[in-house]
């Protein structure tokens, strides 16, 4: 799947321009929804060799649990929300696209862990950083890095 | 690796009825990528026809998982600015 968006939004700027009425990047809401995911859901986006075999893990549901609770407690308030998405794999992926940075979080669920990737477009630089998201301090750095990153694009 | 349609040899209505009503896969539209695009940042675009004619594969083997991110996000980007090709639901032409 390919996909555009983009809000520079964060979510209490929204609840106050919008009170009582969730946020659309509401990252529990987002995560809510794979929950009605089932084995196989991702089957056609293997090569097509693969097609019709069945491919798509589906996310568990206590790491669902997990990543929602520890996003509430430990990403603030008005730093960029991210657009998020399963993967094959069982995970999620949480994405950002500020400018010409294209940055995400490949979350296992599991090993609560994840791996941190931006890339810059306009000039092919390109980090990557592997996070442990049950220590505060790697959310810390993440929120940081988001603030950082949307601060070069403002 | 990706598999994609050679869009030289097929629409993108075409493409996306043979892969949702044919093969039986679920799709919400078709974007693209330009083979140029691909081989001017070194991604290998590999003819693949033993699935079906118009199998094409952007080829990611060899690349680092690093450069592999770096260079879907690239390819991302480009579909993105180009837009849908096909969206389920557009008028029969």
């Amino acid at each position: 799947m390919l996909r555009t968006h983009h809000s520079r939004l964060g979510r209490r700027q929204w609840s106050l321009e919008n009170p009582g009425v969730r946020h659309p990047l509401d990252v529990p809401a987002q995560l809510n929804e794979f929950r009605e995911l089932q084995d196989g859901w991702a089957d056609g986006m293997q090569v097509a060799s693969n097609w019709g075999n069945g491919y798509g893990k589906a996310p568990d549901h206590a790491g669902l649990d997990w990543l929602s609770d520890t996003f509430e407690r430990h990403y603030p308030d008005d730093v960029p929300l991210p657009y998020a998405y399963p993967t094959p794999e069982g995970g999620v992926q949480i994405e950002w696209s500020l400018g010409p940075y294209e940055a995400d979080v490949e979350i296992n669920l599991e090993a609560r862990t994840g791996e941190w990737h931006c890339f810059d477009l306009d000039t092919d630089d390109s980090d990557m950083r592997d996070l442990r998201l049950s220590d505060p301090a790697d959310w810390n750095w993440l929120a940081e890095e988001i603030r950082r990153i949307e601060s070069k694009v403002q | 690796m990706i598999s994609v349609y050679d869009g030289d040899q097929i629409t993108a209505e075409a493409s996306w009825n043979h892969f949702t009503y044919q093969l039986n896969n679920r799709s919400v539209g078709v974007v693209g990528v330009a083979v140029q695009e691909c081989q001017a940042h070194g991604i290998p675009v590999v003819p693949d026809p033993g699935d079906f004619a118009e199998h094409v594969l952007i080829d990611f083997r060899g690349f680092s998982r690093g450069r592999m991110k770096d260079e879907s996000k690239r390819l991302v980007a480009y579909a993105n600015n180009r837009g849908w090709l096909f969206r389920a639901g557009d008028p029969v032409k």
